[in-house]
């Protein structure tokens, strides 16, 4: 109860309200992403009170999760490359005029995945940060495995097109500096390419500027421009209950990959997208505008954030840029996360878990009261809008790695995102690939040095996780095959 | 303002501007004329980044401009690194960078920049580097790991961040020196490292102090001539029979051709930061122990580390 005292101060709250509003804003900002909004708000701390300190860098963490899904839903343009699932439904329903609604879903999934995770990093971080440690290389790589087969969720209906798709983000992730050896690979003697293609850069191109080029050929042909509602709005309770299950099920992915280290937001709504539509109850309509899917993918990308303090706090061990950055805020503030972390600070510990969940109540308020602000952008003239983003895309490129190379990345990716809109090629098996390809090849590469080069290993029964994994991999993938294969014979058989 | 009136009010600008210069003999460049760019070849958010952080309001003020901090990321910091040797050496560019994109990158592929590219500033601090285990680790000593290797060759795993990092480089200094031979496992970061060396899936990792009470390790030896302060009971690898010192380190540079005029302003700025109360304390909460340097020392221990640095990798057949 102390700890609440400790969080009811008027210093501490504004900490909350102004670190909730800017992560909201820099989340939602195509290219400006979670680590970035961190690293802004850092110096501030460096004076502030441990308490507000940690305040302030956990509500601006929570926040930019959950607005990179605001751009998600009105422009299509993941605003975080943790938000690119959210694209796939919450776009769709923006075309039908239920911006309003879209966000209202997102923000109430935001909410429940980041309570959810919140209370199991307070129920059992020590526990189970000890599985975090049983995850070494090879069980890593058996669970990117898995995760790669979200691949094949996400492409549904065009199913070569995705693999490709999915391929060749693969490829796209190998180019620069060899990992282990670090020499470098692909770059045709071009030295910026030594660093390799930025994620950021290629997702703000594929997406932001793939959208705006897209667009901009649609108002040539004469379409008209979106008429939708603005505002916040919920759905009813029952649509709600209709979709528990999905809901509880993205949470758990969310915090379960939040606690394996080397993963990350963008994995788990990617596996929780893919769950949904392997089990969701409107698996059929998911892609086309289905609550359903932004429910995966923000809540699961919500949920990762308490999961991933789980290691964080409680092994001193972050799991992702964003944490290590939060990681250094709480070392600078005197705070050293770790084992000793519950036994020797158990008030700021507490303190630190009551103010999570304000940060997610704040979030959810905040995400209400200025959605009907934001949702106007709508009503914008169109060539406006698409300006708008264009001057942002080129701005978040640049500003990630400081590389007038990555606008050139960036402008290199919109182009052929607009082909591939074009082509009917998705481009989230391209992110999907981008983002497991580095984890997918270290992980790999590593449990080979360690068993000396025998792969065989990776299915013995010395590592039982790996096998559980790369089993349940197998079964996915052979039920994808089989469900495919039945659509195509009942659609032979109707025609 | 009608225009004859502007016209005579420019020209009236222009004499005092030019009677202003003369009265006060200002020299036609005075430095630092415009906000002075620290490139930082890491992301922000990482230990070098969080380090110029704290340095920025201090050396800001000491220099009398404003600092812009860039972080150009990517390839072991040699992106940013190079952008700083291209940079224009008017002491408006100005890097701040560990040992790795300067003493040892050079060597290990064809670069835009070498060490000559640079010419030295000051050294900020130095933090010699332990070899660390799990206290459940059956290597306890030097010699252990030494046995080990000896009785079963690549039995003992270390860890590393990387290729051609200095946790690396001991890897291989060690190896050399005691004829044995280690199994190397490359890590993208110490977070890493951690959690496979936590997790029992590598044996040995070589780097900063601080991760040893952070994780309550077990240190082995330091890589040190002499032994640390904190940990008077560690002994050395020199005690141990092998010749050897790591240390993580911070340095400024600027561009070869910088004038040795704006040089020696940015020398005295640091060293007048470095000793601000408000800057040692600052850095003592990151754990590091300020060791300034002037240019002159700068530039013949960083001489002297690139070319150990070179010799070593060229003798495990990495050198490009």
């Amino acid at each position: 109860m102390d700890s609440l005292w400790l969080l009811l101060t008027p210093a501490t709250m504004a900490a909350i309200l102004l670190g909730t509003v800017f992560g909201v804003v820099v989340g939602a900002l195509p290219g400006l992403g979670s680590v970035l909004a961190i690293t802004i708000v850092l110096p501030f701390t460096f004076t502030m009170d441990p308490v507000p300190a940690i305040a302030l860098v956990l509500s601006v963490y929570c926040s930019s999760v959950y607005g990179g899904s605001v751009s998600a839903i009105l422009i299509n343009t993941p605003g975080t490359p943790q938000s690119a699932a959210t694209t796939l439904d919450g776009y769709p329903m923006t075309r039908r005029g239920e911006a309003d609604l879209a966000l209202g879903w997102a923000t109430m999934a935001s909410l429940i995945g980041g309570l959810f995770s919140t209370v199991v990093l307070i129920i059992a971080a020590p526990q189970l940060a000890r599985i975090a440690l049983r995850f070494g290389p090879i069980e890593t790589f058996a669970l990117i495995c898995l995760a790669l087969t979200c691949i094949a969720g996400v492409s549904r209906g065009s199913m070569i097109k995705g693999i490709l798709a999915g391929l060749l983000g693969l490829f796209l992730a190998t180019v620069g500096t060899d990992p282990m050896t670090g020499s470098v690979r692909f770059t045709f003697d071009v030295f910026a390419l030594s660093g390799g293609l930025g994620l950021i850069p290629v997702l703000v191109g594929l997406f932001a500027l793939g959208e705006v080029f897209s667009r901009m050929a649609e108002r040539h042909g004469g379409t008209a421009q979106i008429e939708g509602r603005v505002g916040f709005k919920l759905a009813p309770l029952g649509e709600w209950l209709l979709r528990w299950k999905t809901l509880l099920k993205s949470s758990l992915i969310g915090t379960f990959v939040g606690i394996l280290p080397g993963t990350g937001a963008a994995t788990a709504s990617f596996i929780a997208y893919s769950e949904a539509q392997r089990s969701g109850r409107y698996k059929e309509r998911l892609g086309t505008g289905e609550p359903e899917g932004i429910v995966a993918s923000e809540s699961s990308n919500n949920a990762v954030t308490g999961g991933a303090l789980v290691p964080t706090l409680a092994l001193g061990i972050p799991g992702d840029p964003t944490t290590a950055v939060l990681m250094s805020a709480l070392i600078i503030q005197g705070i050293q996360p770790g084992v000793r972390l519950f036994i020797d600070n158990p008030e700021i510990i507490n303190a630190a878990f009551i103010a999570l969940i304000i940060c997610n109540l704040v979030m959810f308020v905040v995400g209400a009261l200025s959605a009907p602000l934001i949702t106007r952008v709508l009503r914008m003239p169109e060539p406006l809008l698409l300006g708008m983003v264009l001057v942002l895309s080129v701005v978040g490129s640049y500003g990630v790695g400081g590389k007038l190379f990555d606008v050139l990345v960036t402008l290199v990716a919109g182009v052929a995102g607009f082909f591939f809109r074009v082509c009917g090629v998705p481009v989230a098996p391209i992110v999907i690939g981008m983002v497991l390809g580095p984890i997918f090849e270290e992980s790999l590469r590593q449990g080979l040095i360690l068993t000396d080069n025998d792969f065989s290993v990776f299915f013995s029964l010395e590592h039982p996780i790996a096998l559980g994994l790369i089993t349940v991999t197998f079964l996915i993938l052979a039920w994808s095959a089989w469900t495919e294969v039945a659509a195509a014979r009942e659609r032979r058989a109707a025609a | 303002m009608p225009k004859g009136t502007r016209r005579a009010f420019s020209r009236l600008a222009a004499a005092t501007a030019f009677l202003g210069s003369l009265a006060f003999g200002l020299p036609a460049h005075a430095y630092p004329d415009k906000p002075v760019t620290v490139i930082i070849a890491w992301a922000a958010g990482g230990a070098t980044d969080v380090v110029t952080r704290a340095l920025e309001p201090v050396l800001a003020e000491k220099l009398g401009a404003n600092l812009v901090i860039r972080n150009i990321t990517g390839a072991a910091g040699t992106i940013g690194t190079a952008e700083a040797a291209a940079a224009e050496p008017d002491g408006h560019t100005i890097l701040i960078t560990p040992a790795g994109p300067i003493t040892t990158q050079p060597h290990l592929r064809e670069l835009p920049y070498d060490l000559s590219s640079f010419d030295a500033v000051g050294r900020i601090n130095i933090t010699p580097m332990l070899m660390m285990v799990t206290k459940e680790s059956p290597y306890q000593t030097l010699d252990d790991i030494i046995g080990a290797s000896k009785e079963k060759p690549g039995s003992v795993k270390f860890a590393s961040t990387g290729a051609g990092t200095l946790p690396h480089i001991s890897i291989l200094a060690l190896n050399q020196a005691a004829g044995i031979d280690t199994k190397h496992v490359p890590f993208q970061g110490s977070a890493n490292v951690m959690q496979a060396l936590l997790g029992g899936v590598v044996d040995v990792f070589s780097d900063q102090a601080q991760l040893v009470p952070q994780y309550e390790l077990h240190p082995v030896a330091a890589w040190a001539d002499e032994r640390l302060p904190e940990y008077p009971d560690v002994p050395t690898v020199k005690e141990g029979g092998y010749d050897l010192s790591f240390a993580n380190w911070l340095g400024v540079f600027v561009p070869t051709g910088t004038p040795e005029d704006v040089r020696a302003q940015l020398e005295e700025a640091l060293k007048a930061t470095l000793e601000t109360p408000s800057i040692v304390e600052a850095l003592e909460k990151m754990k590091l122990t300020i060791s300034h340097m002037n240019g002159e020392e700068l530039a013949a221990f960083a001489k002297a580390e690139h070319e150990r640095n070179g010799k070593l990798l060229a003798d495990a057949g990495l050198k490009k």
